[in-house]
C-alpha cells in the first residue's frame, strides 16, 4: 500500500534537485545576480593580476626572465617551428614531384 | 543436565548461525564493493580505446587515424574535429559506446583531430590560427595519406563551428559538412548567451589575469550551471552499485567531465568576442586573417544535427546552419538528450549512430580496399 522508504526517499531527493536547480537555474538568468557575480570576479583577477606584476617586477629587478618574457619567445619558436613544418612538408612535395617527372621525361626512357 | 546440555548445544548453534549469516553479509558487501571498485577502475582505464596511430603531430595537437576494420574502405576520409576545450575522447568514450569505433566498422577511413593541452606559450595562438594552421594543416595530413582530395569534416560543439568554417573559406578540400551540435548563431536562449553578455563579461581581464583560461575555471563554470546534479549522481551511482556496467560507464563519463583542457587565451577571447557578443558569424562579418567568412559559400552536402533538450547548444543555434549554407543537398536530425548525451549517452547507438552512418556512406563511394 505504501511506497517503500528507498522509493520515497529517491523520489523526495529528485523533487528536491529538480527545484532547486530551477531556482538556481532562475537566478543565474537574472542580470542583476550576473553583474554583481562578475564584479567580484573582477576583484579577485586584480589581486592575481596584482600578484603577478610584483613578481614580474621583481624578475626585472634581478635581470631574470619573466613569465611573461618566455611566454612570448615559446610561442614565437613554436610558430617557426610550424613554419619550418610546412617548409619541409613543400619541400617534400616538390622534390616528389621533381623525381616523378624525371622518372616520365624521354631521357630516362 | 542433559536438558542443561542440549540448551547450550542450541544456544550455540543459533549463535555459530547468527555469525555465519553475518559474515557472510559482510564478506559479500566487500565482494560486492571491490566489483564496483574494479568497473570503477575499469570504465577509467577503457576511455578512448579504439586502436589508432598518430599521423601527424604540430606543437600540441596530433592526428589520429583509427585503424580500418573493414575489408572496404569509403575513399573519402572523415576528419572529426572535437571541441577545444574538451578531450576528444568523449567520441570514443567506451568499447560500446563509441562513435569512432562505430564509424570504422562501417568501412570509413575515421581521423580525429586531437588539439592537446595548451601550454603558457600557447596563449597567443589565435582562433584564426586554430583554423588556418592547425585545422589546414591537419587536412592536409588527411588528404596526403589517404590520397584523396577532399574529405568530410565532421565537428562537434565548437568543432562544428570550426568545420563550418573551414568549409566557407576552403570548400574544395571540403567533401561534405557534418555539424554535431555545433554553434553557429551564439545569440539564443542557451546560458553561455547570457554569461558572456558584453553588459558584465570583459574577455580581456580574464585573459590579462590568466593568460590561458584555465580548465579549473571552465570546469567550475559547466559545474555551477546544475551543482546539484553531483548529489543527483551520487545518489542514482549508489542505487545501481552493483550494476557493473552502470558503474564502468559512469566512471568513464566522469572521467571525461574532470578531464577539462585550457582554453588559449587568444582564441578564447576572440571566441568570446566575435562570436558570443557581436555574433558575427551569422551576421557575415567574421573574418579569419582578414577573410570574410561568408557560410552561403558552403556548397557542399550538409547535415546538422541537433537536440531539443541541449542547453549548450540550443537546436535552432545548430541548425541555422541550414539556412545560412548554399547546400542544394541538406538534412537536419533532431535528437533528444543532452548536449553529451546524445553523443556519448545510453541512447546514442539507437538514435545517433544509424542515421549518422547511414548518411556518411551514402556520400561516400565505395571503392576495393
Amino acid at each position: 500500500m505504501f511506497p517503500k522508504p528507498d522509493d520515497l526517499f529517491k523520489q523526495s531527493f529528485e523533487q528536491w534537485e529538480k527545484q532547486t536547480a530551477d531556482f538556481w537555474n532562475a537566478i543565474l538568468r537574472d542580470p542583476a545576480f550576473l553583474k554583481s557575480a562578475w564584479q567580484a570576479m573582477e576583484m579577485g583577477l586584480k589581486s592575481q593580476q596584482a600578484v603577478n606584476q610584483a613578481v614580474q617586477a621583481n624578475l626585472e629587478t634581478w635581470q631574470l626572465p619573466t613569465h611573461d618574457s618566455q611566454t612570448r619567445i615559446l610561442h614565437q619558436i613554436n610558430r617557426l617551428q610550424i613554419l619550418a613544418d610546412d617548409l619541409g612538408q613543400r619541400l617534400d612535395d616538390l622534390i616528389a614531384a621533381l623525381d616523378a617527372g624525371k622518372e616520365n621525361s624521354p631521357q630516362s626512357r | 543436565m542433559t536438558d542443561s546440555v542440549d540448551a547450550l548445544g542450541q544456544l550455540w548453534r543459533q549463535w555459530y548461525d547468527l555469525w555465519q549469516t553475518g559474515y557472510a553479509a559482510v564478506w559479500q558487501s566487500y565482494a560486492q564493493w571491490m566489483g564496483s571498485l574494479h568497473a570503477y577502475h575499469l570504465g577509467q582505464s577503457q576511455v578512448g580505446q579504439t586502436p589508432a596511430d598518430e599521423v601527424w603531430r604540430m606543437g600540441r595537437a596530433r592526428l589520429l587515424r583509427y585503424r580500418p576494420t573493414a575489408a572496404q574502405l569509403y575513399p573519402i576520409p572523415v576528419l572529426c574535429v572535437p571541441s577545444l576545450i574538451n578531450r576528444y575522447y568523449i567520441l570514443d568514450l567506451l568499447p560500446e559506446r563509441s562513435l569512432m569505433h562505430y564509424l570504422v566498422s562501417l568501412g570509413l577511413d575515421v581521423y580525429m583531430l586531437d588539439w592537446g593541452q595548451p601550454a603558457a606559450a600557447d596563449a597567443g595562438i589565435s582562433l584564426d590560427d586554430h583554423l588556418s594552421l592547425y585545422l589546414h594543416q591537419a587536412l592536409d595530413a588527411v588528404l596526403a595519406r589517404s590520397g584523396a582530395a577532399q574529405a568530410t569534416l565532421l565537428g562537434y560543439c565548437m568543432g562544428g563551428m570550426f568545420a563550418a568554417v573551414y568549409a566557407a573559406l576552403d570548400g574544395s578540400r571540403v567533401a561534405n559538412l557534418i555539424n554535431l551540435a555545433g554553434p553557429i548563431n551564439y545569440h539564443d536562449e542557451g546560458i553561455f548567451s547570457l554569461l558572456t553578455r558584453a553588459d558584465w563579461f570583459d574577455a580581456d581581464k580574464l585573459v590579462a589575469a590568466y593568460g590561458n583560461i584555465p580548465a579549473a575555471l571552465l570546469c567550475a563554470t559547466f559545474q555551477m550551471l546544475r551543482p546539484t546534479s553531483h548529489l543527483l549522481r551520487a545518489l542514482y551511482l549508489f542505487e545501481q552499485m552493483d550494476n557493473d556496467d552502470y558503474v564502468r560507464s559512469f566512471a568513464a563519463m566522469q572521467t571525461w567531465i574532470f578531464d577539462q583542457v585550457d582554453f588559449p587565451g587568444a582564441a578564447f577571447r576572440r571566441y568570446v568576442q566575435a562570436l558570443y557578443q557581436e555574433n558575427q558569424l551569422v551576421h557575415f562579418r567574421f573574418t579569419v586573417h582578414d577573410r570574410l567568412v561568408d557560410l552561403g559559400r558552403i556548397t557542399c552536402p550538409v547535415l546538422s544535427i541537433a537536440s531539443e533538450q541541449d542547453e549548450t547548444a540550443p537546436a535552432r543555434s545548430v541548425t541555422i546552419l541550414n539556412d545560412l549554407v548554399g547546400s542544394p543537398d541538406q538534412e537536419l536530425l533532431m535528437l533528444k538528450g543532452p548536449h553529451v548525451g546524445m553523443v556519448a549517452g545510453r541512447s546514442a547507438p539507437k538514435y545517433l549512430w544509424p542515421p549518422l552512418g547511414a548518411w556518411l556512406t551514402a556520400h561516400s563511394k565505395i571503392i576495393n580496399g
